[in-house]
């Protein structure tokens, strides 16, 4: 409980006046001080009413606090443009990103709002397709393909050889090329794997056949990949008919030219068979066991360089007979919007967009206002806090 | 008489007496009233307009014995006069005073003297000098309303000493 009793006024004055009052006031102090307002008043006359300093209150204090909140405006106010040059700076570097930006996100909205980009727009087609000799195709294509098989390629060896060099036409009036070829495919939900099946069979019609194969159902994102070995004759009509079971997201295809390859291997071939026959001729006239042992020795040694030899040539008449199509078949996640967009379609993507941009932008601007505010906070503050102190008090 | 004989007449006694009671000292009090006057005749002109001119004195006056009060070469001095400043209070009482009066004036500036500056000074200023409480806001730079409650603080804190309590509820009686 406060105690609200207080002294009585008028005692206290009583006894104030008492005590007082019976201080005497000295009259030579008076008299000094008389003296020296007069000496002050010849020495500095009244100041003029311009200048209005306040009374009682010491100069220097006054200015110091003067100082003091000068010195604090121009701080704060030096950081603060520090930080909008440093912001300046930063959103200047941010322009850049974002003009190289628009490609990643309009794309990636796009996809978002399953509107996709016509093929041909957007991806960069590479088709870099050497003229392939017309006369070596008919006779590659009817007379190796069904020997090959639609199963397997066919088994290289010594055996096989002959048949292989049959099927082809000869080195000197073809050309070599080795042809590859990738697509990669987006086919509507649900068709990845009888797209698949359908490349095979369009390989195995044209005398193809598939090399590889993997198809992936699960997960969310069904995907599949074959790769199928096509006569060079009928490449280009079976990329042209994988081309039409989907919507070509990449397509590039190549030719290597290895006719002259081809050309020196055949005359290595030659060159060793007929030193093969000449060391046979020499076997035939040998009448000594050392130099049977010894001509047989170079016999082998150049059997099997043959081989080896004969080998390479299979092999490339192999690349050269096929081309290698690799198809990647990808399921596309959204529907796929064929048509142009309605009205209303892109209004509301416009929308979308336009919202989402707008909030981007608020989020990136809140940095800065928020930035700003605390400035302006600490600004107000500390000119309050200047004017409280400014403000005279004595007790 | 001039101006300033007639003003140093008139003012010089109460303002000299009012820095006596704040500082309880009377060489600072003589030098701090002298310093009060000289600056304030210096800018007796630039005072505002309309101000009161007693407040406007009294706050020279109160600036420069806080200044006194303040300055750390001289609060050893005062601490050292308080005594003496005991003394004079005690002995000062004229003899045609009742013993029952100054025994309680006795009690009562001892009672103010325990109080702090900020308590002290407007007590000192209403009670002895007679400001308003206007004039004690413009001489120590607080509003009215601080004023008004810092001698409302003042008198209840002076009345929690239970000899003044008795002295002036037996006076009042």
């Amino acid at each position: 409980m406060i105690d609200d009793t207080v002294i009585d006024e008028g005692r206290l004055r009583a006894a104030l006046a008492q005590v007082a009052e019976a201080e005497p006031v000295s009259a030579s102090a008076m008299a000094r001080l008389l003296d020296a307002l007069e000496g002050a008043e010849a020495e500095a006359p009244a100041l003029p009413t311009h200048r209005r300093l306040p009374a009682g209150t010491p100069a220097r204090p006054h200015r110091r606090r003067v100082a003091v909140a000068v010195a604090s405006i121009v701080i704060v106010t030096g950081s603060l443009m520090a930080a909008l040059g440093g912001h300046a700076t930063a959103t200047n570097g941010g322009a850049t990103t974002l003009a190289v930006g628009p490609h990643g996100p309009s794309s990636s909205a796009r996809s978002a709002f399953g509107i996709e980009a016509p093929a041909g727009a957007q991806t960069p087609t590479t088709v870099a397709t050497p003229a392939a000799g017309s006369a070596a195709a008919p006779a590659a294509g009817s007379a190796a393909a069904p020997a090959a098989g639609s199963a397997a390629a066919p088994a290289a060896g010594s055996a096989a050889a002959p048949a292989a060099s049959d099927a082809v036409p000869s080195p000197a009036d073809s050309t070599r090329v080795v042809k590859n070829g990738q697509v990669d495919l987006v086919v509507r939900h649900g068709r990845v794997e009888a797209v698949v099946a359908e490349i095979s069979l369009l390989s195995a019609a044209q005398g193809g056949y598939v090399s590889s194969t993997s198809t992936s159902l699960g997960g969310g994102a069904p995907s599949g990949t074959v790769v199928v070995e096509i006569p060079e004759a009928q490449f280009e009509l079976v990329v042209d008919q994988v081309r039409a079971l989907g919507r070509v997201e990449e397509l590039s295809t190549s030719g290597r030219d290895v006719t002259s390859q081809y050309v020196d291997l055949q005359a290595q071939i030659t060159a060793a068979q007929q030193a093969e026959q000449r060391y046979l001729t020499i076997l035939g006239q040998a009448t000594s066991i050392g130099d049977i042992l010894a001509v047989q020795q170079q016999i082998d040694s150049i059997d099997t360089q043959l081989q080896q030899l004969q080998g390479q040539q299979q092999l490339l008449d192999q690349q050269t007979t096929y081309g290698t199509l690799s198809v990647s078949v990808a399921e596309s996640s959204k529907v796929v919007v064929v048509a142009a967009p309605s009205g209303w379609s892109r209004a509301w993507h416009n929308a979308v967009n336009g919202f989402a941009a707008g909030a981007e932008a608020l989020v990136s601007a809140s940095g800065l206002v928020a930035f700003v505010g605390l400035c302006l906070l600490a600004l107000v503050a500390g000119a309050w806090l200047v004017w409280r102190r400014a403000r005279p008090r004595v007790v | 008489m001039d101006d300033r004989t007639a003003w140093l007449a008139d003012a010089y006694p109460s303002a000299y007496r009012t820095a006596f009671l704040i500082l309880r000292n009377r060489a600072d009090a003589e030098e701090a009233v002298q310093d009060a006057f000289l600056r304030a005749w210096r800018f007796r002109d630039t005072q505002r307009q309309g101000a009161a001119p007693n407040g406007w004195l009294y706050r020279v006056v109160v600036n420069a014995c806080c200044s006194k009060l303040r300055c750390p070469a001289r609060r050893w001095e005062t601490l050292a006069d308080h005594h003496a400043f005991a003394v004079v209070r005690d002995r000062a009482l004229p003899p045609d005073v009742l013993a029952g009066d100054a025994d309680r004036a006795r009690r009562v500036v001892a009672a103010l003297d325990a109080l702090p500056e900020s308590l002290r000074i407007p007590v000192i200023l209403r009670y002895y000098a007679g400001l308003t409480e206007q004039e004690i806001s413009l001489a120590i730079g607080r509003r009215p309303g601080t004023v008004k409650s810092r001698l409302h603080e003042a008198r209840r804190r002076m009345a929690r000493d239970d000899t003044v309590r008795a002295l002036v509820a037996q006076g009042v009686d």
